[in-house]
């Protein structure tokens, strides 16, 4: 340990963790911490934008491929068709895929931006179906509720054949456009690590500057109004069920983009990756520890996390001499007893949410002295 | 057609999950929790069997004579539920709750417990295969093969869990009905206050549920080892499955729980089955989806589940003539 476990924090793989959990915790908070709604059905969302990430680019990718492409596939297989892409073919076909991607970028980039749009879209569906019982069920009976729809998808989608089943899929890289930018600088083992940061990166940080803005909006105050009172909210003439709706369905789309940056950058689908305690209670443990409905303090708690959990992947075997048992083991006693350590010590998270302010603390004081 | 063992291996299931439903909703009446972690306390108990069967007296496993560690095994899976249920209520939810932690806090606190016990039950298991136990493994283990030998044409592991299925229910039973502390539990359950007022002791009252709960949990566990191969992440699997029995139940009344864990056990074995010889595709892989589908729909369309539902009044729609309820709220109008 000491000083060598400064070096994780110069890889890429690190960085691209905490930016996918940023995007999926800083979701999590618009629900769960600024309007209210406790999804604990998070990992649906991630799923379904995984799915879109998985299937997308291959069975979209197998009709483009030019004909001499398809014939290769064809004598490969030996059956006199074209192979199904989630057929036992399916690793040769994804290579076949990414050359082509590889060598044509813009196709790569056009299907790059074509799987984020629809994972985007399908989540948005996600969060409109989830908003129909987020408006009758009272809080434990409505997280038990997304909980369960969640769980069911992964279940069902963990046997479907068009998803490879239980064997899983090697996704073709969309990523090939940004790879071959990348690989210029920092070389071609680190190329895709890269390129997936920069595009986890990128959509972290927007959404993240979106929702700093979104709080100090009237919108952002609604919604916080809407989780401290939902009957006065009602009151003052405000929709509060579409106002969920349109938290659920932003929530979720985001999440879904970040299920399928996560695909992007795995090239590999298995469902039970995506499962509960990965995405939603990590996410969940992210956003109490670092303060429900303050984003900066969301994005700290990530970081922190995140962070604790590479360590421990990276160093179990530094560790195992001094530790009575296995490291693997270290994730989940860390995980559960932070949840309740946090919520007894500091229910508030580290940072607690203040009062958000529309424009500056400073510039609103020198207005009104102004007057 | 269903085969007899398929029948047998769906009643043992269910039994399981009656009791653990009936767990669930006992101490969700009592302290208004959510416990996510009532799974794992189940995994405890079947761990604590897997100790004295296969670890301890391996002898008896070998020789194929166990009613001696069925037995041991039994009362140290009560005790180890019993005292993994008190803890979470002394260490984490009463601690939470006098801070006066909301429902959404302590369900997360659940959460927590139910992961880390998870984390503690992996590591358990890490020692138990060290310590060579007769099955070989300590993960994906079952005593299924040890319960076949057949009493009257019906194998020994069908009779043992209904008799704990049943003598356990019973003794709650008598427990809630026939002894003062079981009516002051009753009484703190309908309205804590005024429980208290009279002189109950609420707090002690919810200890109790927690050990009853936990120990009904770790005796389900035990008897799930007859039927599921068990490893530490079984119990965390078969939460949903629980909750979905308790809220088919209503969450209400034990008596819901019985019903309910009968519902969904027996339809996410028996259903998938009979479904999947109709439709003529295989559903095995895609029975634990539904309970959760049981959850979806109980929660939509009838979320007091089914002891909520005024029957009588569903009847009336159809068939005429009044309910019971109904005539109850209009008579004094009528006046």
């Amino acid at each position: 340990m000491g000083l060598p476990s400064i070096g994780i924090f110069l890889t890429p793989e690190l960085w691209f963790w905490v930016a996918v959990y940023a995007i999926v915790s800083l979701s999590l908070n618009l629900e769960a911490g600024i309007t209210g709604i406790p999804n604990f059905g998070k990992h649906l969302a991630v799923i379904m934008g995984a799915i879109v990430g998985a299937a997308l680019p291959g069975y979209l990718g197998v009709h483009i491929l030019p004909e001499e492409a398809k014939q290769a596939i064809i004598e490969a297989a030996g059956k006199g068709s074209l192979p199904s892409y989630a057929s036992s073919y399916n690793s040769m076909i994804s290579t076949y895929i990414t050359n082509y991607y590889a060598s044509h970028p813009a196709v790569s980039f056009a299907m790059f931006a074509l799987t984020i749009i629809t994972a985007a879209v399908v989540g948005a569906i996600v969060g409109l179906l989830a908003s129909y019982p987020a408006a009758r069920l009272k809080e434990d009976y409505l997280a038990i509720t997304l909980l369960a729809a969640a769980e069911a998808t992964l279940i069902i989608s963990y046997n479907a054949p068009a998803l490879g089943g239980t064997q899983g899929l090697t996704v073709p890289n969309t990523l090939t456009w940004l790879d071959s930018l990348t690989s210029r600088i920092v070389g071609r083992n680190m190329a895709h690590q890269v390129s997936s940061l920069i595009v986890a990166a990128v959509v972290a940080a927007t959404i993240l500057w979106y929702l700093e803005r979104l709080v100090r909006s009237p919108m952002g105050r609604l919604l916080k109004g809407v989780r401290e009172n939902e009957a006065a909210a009602q009151a003052l003439g405000k929709n509060t069920a579409a106002i969920k709706l349109r938290t659920l369905m932003m929530g979720s789309a985001l999440a879904s983009i970040a299920g399928s940056i996560f695909i992007m950058a795995t090239l590999g689908w298995i469902a039970t990756t995506y499962n509960r305690v990965s995405w939603t209670f990590w996410a969940w443990a992210m956003m109490i520890l670092g303060g429900m409905g303050n984003n900066r303090g969301v994005l700290l708690g990530t970081f922190i996390l995140a962070s604790i959990r590479q360590l421990i992947t990276y160093y179990k075997d530094a560790i195992r001499p001094y530790l009575p048992f296995d490291p693997v083991w270290l994730d989940q006693l860390v995980l559960g007893s932070l949840l309740v350590v946090v919520l007894m010590l500091r229910p508030e998270g580290i940072f607690a949410e203040k009062t958000t302010y529309p424009l500056p603390r400073k510039m609103l004081e020198d207005k009104a002295a102004a007057r | 057609m269903v085969s007899l063992v398929y029948l047998f291996n769906s009643l043992l299931y269910a039994n399981t999950i009656v009791m653990l439903s009936v767990g669930l909703t006992l101490t969700y009446l009592t302290t208004r929790v959510p416990n996510f972690a009532h799974g794992s306390l189940a995994t405890v108990g079947a761990y604590m069997m897997f100790t004295v069967a296969a670890v301890v007296m391996k002898e008896s496993l070998v020789s194929g004579n166990i009613s001696m560690p069925l037995v041991l095994g039994f009362v140290l899976a009560f005790l180890g539920g019993a005292f993994a249920g008190l803890m979470e209520y002394l260490i984490v939810l009463r601690p939470l709750k006098r801070r006066g932690t909301g429902s959404l806090g302590l369900m997360i606190s659940t959460l927590g417990v139910d992961i880390f016990m998870v984390g503690l039950l992996n590591i358990y298991a890490d020692i138990l295969r060290g310590m060579r136990p007769a099955t070989g493994v300590s993960r994906d283990w079952w005593l299924r093969s040890y319960v076949l030998s057949k009493v009257a044409g019906i194998p020994v592991g069908v009779w043992v869990s209904f008799g704990v299925m049943i003598g356990c229910l019973t003794l709650l039973y008598m427990l809630l009905t026939r002894t003062r502390f079981g009516i002051a539990m009753r009484a703190s359950i309908e309205n804590p206050q005024l429980a208290q007022v009279l002189g109950v002791n609420v707090d002690l009252v919810n200890m109790a549920s927690w050990i009853i709960a936990g120990g009904l949990a770790g005796l389900a566990g035990a008897l799930m080892a007859f039927v599921v191969r068990i490893n530490p992440v079984t119990g965390s699997d078969e939460v949903v499955a629980i909750f979905a029995a308790s809220i088919v139940g209503g969450l209400q009344s034990l008596l819901g729980g019985v019903v309910g864990g009968y519902i969904v056990g027996l339809s996410s074995t028996l259903g998938t089955k009979w479904l999947g010889d109709l439709v003529g595709v295989d559903l095995a892989a895609y029975k634990r989806a539904v309970p959760l589908i049981f959850i979806i729909i109980v929660l939509l369309v009838a979320p007091q589940g089914l002891m909520g539902v005024d029957w009588s009044r569903l009847r009336r729609r159809i068939i005429g003539g009044r309910s019971v309820r109904e005539e109850r709220l209009t008579v004094p109008h009528a006046r």
